[in-house]
């Protein structure tokens, strides 16, 4: 039983080390899927919960433009996110970066998914078990047993 | 005949139950984030500090409305207003008399200067018509692909950033201000 916890702590950490570490992005991309794939990654400033790919709002246009330019310039996708988190904070991203504390909300569901299992886990155990009768006597049964013999004799 | 009863032995489990323990660091790892969560600010939240307060203000330079060029470098050791505006902005038209006050209060060489940045390029000309009609005489450079809002972080208007003498921004202001205001952030009280 002891070992098979062990194995769940195992797959929690190994989960939490694979999304912090795993890439956002995939392979190379045209210039112009470039700039389609950030644009929707920054947040438009001047809309509620918008991307400036999804706005036609002056500075979601300007934002846009300035992603094109910093393409064309080299700059690679994460200088690029980085400058508009320089300039408007962490929610200029419209999903938070997973580094730091920002990976919590990354981690976390994978974490509770492998709690999940192994509550079941127990839980299904426990009640076979009980069901059979196989699991014997426990050490607490043991314990009235011989106090209640210790008393006849 | 009387059979002695035996006496209930209370019970300390020796190991706890692996469940258990599964149970309490999904509670733990709840109650963590809702920690998190309930400690960042709202994305959509209408008060943010700039991240740029403290950082080396970002370049500005270009003709202002009147042909004067303008380079936001040649103004090192003073105090700047850096002011975003449009004339379709109310708060923006509401803010323009204290402006045009703090700008008639300080016109010494040393003095704060103002430099207002037009932030729609559609909207020029009736910033030239608005200058002439309520008055202010320092630099309007049009904003024309929106890159000096972008490079200071603008999210609406009207918003200012005050540049202190060594060219790092000191202040930010999100809506209009007021001349106390002004007087306040450019150290003149």
């Amino acid at each position: 039983m002891k070992r098979i916890g062990w194995w769940f702590v195992l797959a929690a950490v190994v989960l939490s080390l694979t999304v912090a570490a795993f890439p956002e992005d995939g392979g190379p991309r045209t210039p112009g899927e470039r700039v389609t794939h950030l644009a929707k990654q920054i947040r438009c400033p001047t809309c509620a919960g918008r991307s400036v790919e999804e706005s036609m709002a002056p500075l979601a246009v300007s934002s846009k433009q300035e992603i094109t330019d910093r393409v064309q310039r080299g700059e690679s996708d994460e200088q690029i996110r980085a400058f508009f988190v320089s300039r408007y904070g962490d929610t200029a991203l419209m999903s938070p970066e997973r580094t730091g504390l920002n990976s919590v909300p990354w981690i976390l569901p994978g974490l509770f998914a492998i709690g999940g299992v192994g509550l079941a886990f127990f839980a299904v155990r426990r009640w076979r078990g009980e069901a059979t009768g196989s699991s014997g006597p426990s050490d607490e049964d043991r314990v009235l047993v011989e106090a209640a013999l210790r008393a006849r004799s | 005949m009387s059979t002695p009863e035996a006496s209930v032995v209370p019970v300390a489990t020796s190991r706890r139950s692996p469940a258990r323990w599964i149970a309490v660091a999904v509670l733990v790892m709840l109650v963590l984030l809702v920690g998190l969560l309930a400690t960042r600010p709202a994305a959509d939240s209408k008060v943010k500090a700039s991240p740029l307060v403290g950082q080396a203000a970002p370049s500005v330079s270009g003709t202002a409305l009147d042909g004067r060029a303008v380079d936001l470098a040649d103004f090192k050791g003073r105090y700047v207003v850096l002011n975003f505006f449009a004339t379709w902005c109310q708060p923006c038209r509401e803010e323009h008399p204290d402006l045009v006050e703090f700008s008639r209060q300080n016109s010494g060489p040393s003095d704060p200067a103002i430099i207002a940045i037009a932030y729609d390029k559609s909207d020029v000309n009736a910033a030239r018509s608005f200058f002439a009609q309520n008055g202010g005489s320092w630099p309007v450079v049009p904003d024309d692909k929106g890159h000096v809002a972008i490079d200071y972080g603008v999210r609406g208007l009207p918003e200012t950033y005050v540049i202190d003498p060594q060219g790092n921004i000191s202040q930010h202001v999100s809506g209009g201000v007021t001349l106390a205001k002004l007087n306040e952030l450019t150290g003149k009280v």
